[in-house]
């Protein structure tokens, strides 16, 4: 009952002019970078960093999370109509979505993908309502102890669950950490890796890096080959051949459901998110398919699953964020890299000291996914226009925002230097088979887990001993642990 | 060698390297864990699991189409110089430059074309950043900024 009285309460917030209307512009940006091929959530919302700024930390969050899932919402159109996924968590949306426009059913394609996002979107919503707060007081209780071996959990996880070897995933988390302590250190004073450059003093501005690892460097990924992108986009969707009929509507019903349940947990796991949520779920309704041989050949239940399950997974990745200040993937990195630069540092003590960022940002994605609905049915055709913009204007524009964006952090020709080199290292890392997100996620996450395992060693007058002599710290590193060893042990066995 | 091996090389050479100048720090003070500890770790991380990365070898995407090394090499040097060029340029007028040296140079677009797209991005790049945010942008020796 509190959770729907704050959640009322949050409304009050989300609700506001401002809010209101920056809600609005992170869904239409969200939806319209999610059409575009290339240009993902993760680099605009880097490239949105330095504009963010100029908001209160609500507004921000707002913003920011808008983006986040109306590029999932948009992410689809592509997918569906031309083959080309929109953003990576997209690309389940080709296996069934294509085919059904193939078969004279894209509108029906556009138009349950829409209301499957909406309707996980919506009830995602509420439950994190109903559990954030629990999430929260739980974390709480956590020491210095438990925070390390929490972050360590995380970490973990997300070189599990990330793209490429796990090997390489672990050196870019290792990269991470090394990044973050770069500048004087806060108890010593000493100044670590910082070359007597005073600008390094401070450490690396986390905007800067992620607009040079996520933005400059798909720069160069589009500048690789001359794409002459003009889709045939002849096509008219009238409403109602958006509007899917009870036949659809009854195929669907049961894959969004699971979809919404399955997304929310992968949601949860740090690592996790869009992408694993679309496809774990297209397998499993493949799997307990009657006739699974129409996977792949247009069957709705492999758009709808997966639909329902990345949007729920997107907005479930909050709670990590909002109430044990871990990012669940790099999107989210990302948005605490907003909030940190807002001076606001995210974990259990946000419901506590910001309630109402918290439960505004959480009601604004009823709201942002209302709209969402509104901009992705009835003006689809507009935004499918975007697809005609070439990608040479589309790569100049985000170096051109990436480069300035850098400078207006602290108005630094110093961070010009560091985004492009950022950006160039950042391409040949991903060209050699390194995944980035793990790299943001440990940048963001080092210093947390440095101060606490500096007092956790501190408590223990030395001794590593009290990590494993806690119980939900153990509980943590015995998992952790798991992940680690369970996939080597299934690698031997076959 | 491929590049997935070399860059995994680098990154272990970064490792070690890092890892000796944590150690200079101390991992250790009288009572407490010195400023080196961290970064000793994670140099050490960083070293094992590159060299690791190293003798696994190459896991380089598997391209669909080839990459146009000319092409790239060129977008780099645009992308190295309209750093380079806010400087003394100003931000302007390197953002009209860059815009239609790639325009004309690497994509082969129409002069009124890349002038168009030049002149509009600009504005929007000078109206977001200096007006809406008030950013300084370097005005360079032309003094447009």
């Amino acid at each position: 009952m509190d959770a729907m009285v704050n959640l009322m309460g949050g409304l009050g917030v989300a609700l506001e002019p401002t809010n209101l209307a920056v809600a609005f512009l992170g869904a239409v940006l969200g939806t319209a970078i999610g059409i575009l091929p290339g240009l993902g959530p993760t680099a605009t919302i880097s490239l949105l960093l330095p504009v963010s700024v100029m908001l209160e930390p609500t507004a921000a969050v707002i913003l920011l999370a808008g983006i986040y899932y109306g590029s999932l919402y948009g992410g689809s159109t592509a997918s569906i109509l031309l083959r080309v996924p929109g953003e990576a968590a997209s690309v389940v949306s080709c296996f069934d979505g294509y085919p059904m426009a193939r078969a004279g059913r894209a509108g029906v394609a556009l138009g349950i993908t829409a209301f499957a996002s909406f309707i996980a979107g919506v009830l995602a919503t509420f439950v994190i309502a109903l559990v954030g707060p629990a999430f929260a007081s739980t974390a709480l209780a956590f020491g210095p102890v438990e925070k390390t071996t929490l972050v360590v959990f995380g970490l973990t996880l997300a070189t599990n669950i990330g793209e490429g070897p796990r090997i390489r995933a672990w050196a870019m988390v290792a990269l991470g950490l090394l990044l973050s302590s770069v500048g004087v250190d806060l108890v010593s004073g000493e100044e670590r890796y910082t070359f007597s450059i005073p600008y390094l003093r401070d450490g690396f501005h986390v905007a800067v890096l992620a607009m040079g690892m996520f933005g400059v460097s798909e720069v160069l990924i589009l500048a690789e080959r001359q794409r002459d992108f003009t889709p045939a986009l002849s096509a008219r969707y009238r409403l109602r051949d958006l509007l899917p009929d009870a036949k659809d509507w009854k195929d669907s019903a049961m894959p969004m459901t699971r979809g919404t349940v399955l997304g929310f947990f992968l949601g949860l796991l740090p690592g996790g998110g869009a992408l694993i949520a679309s496809f774990a779920s297209y397998v499993m309704e493949k799997r307990i398919a009657r006739q699974p041989e129409r996977f792949g050949k247009g069957a709705i239940e492999g758009l709808a699953g997966p639909e329902s399950a990345n949007n729920a997974a997107a907005q479930a990745s909050f709670i990590p964020l909002l109430c044990l200040g871990i990012p669940a993937n790099a999107v989210i990195g990302v948005i605490m890299g907003g909030l940190l630069m807002q001076g606001v540092v995210p974990g259990p003590r946000l419901i506590v000291d910001h309630p109402d960022l918290f439960w505004g940002v959480i009601a604004s994605m009823l709201i942002g996914n209302a709209m969402l609905i509104v901009l992705n049915v009835p003006l689809i055709r507009v935004f499918v226009l975007l697809l005609r913009i070439p990608p040479a204007m589309m790569a100049l524009s985000i170096l051109i925002f990436c480069v300035i964006g850098a400078f207006s952090i602290n108005n630094s020709l110093f961070d010009v230097g560091v985004v492009t080199i950022c950006g160039f290292l950042a391409y040949s890392l991903r060209k050699s088979g390194f995944d980035l997100a793990p790299l943001l996620l440990a940048f963001l996450l080092g210093s947390l887990l440095e101060e606490n395992l500096r007092q956790g060693l501190i408590l223990g007058f030395g001794s590593p001993v009290l990590f494993v002599t806690s119980p939900i710290s153990l509980t943590f590193l015995v998992i952790a642990a798991l992940t680690l060893v369970l996939p080597l042990i299934r690698q031997m066995r076959w | 060698m491929n590049p997935a091996r070399m860059s995994a090389i680098g990154l272990a050479a970064a490792g070690i390297l890092a890892a000796a100048m944590a150690w200079r720090l101390g991992l250790w003070t009288v009572d407490r864990p010195g400023p080196g500890l961290f970064p000793f770790a994670a140099g050490s991380l960083l070293f094992a699991t590159s060299l690791a990365a190293a003798l696994q070898g190459g896991v380089a995407e598997a391209e669909d189409e080839p990459v146009d090394r000319g092409r790239l090499l060129r977008y780099a040097a645009a992308i190295a110089g309209f750093g380079l060029a806010m400087k003394t340029l100003g931000a302007v007028v390197a953002t009209v430059g860059l815009i239609l040296g790639v325009l004309r140079g690497i994509e082969n677009r129409s002069w009124a074309c890349a002038l168009g797209v030049a002149i509009v991005l600009a504005m929007l790049s000078w109206g977001v950043f200096r007006h809406f945010l008030s950013v300084p942008l370097p005005a360079g020796i032309l003094g447009i900024g």
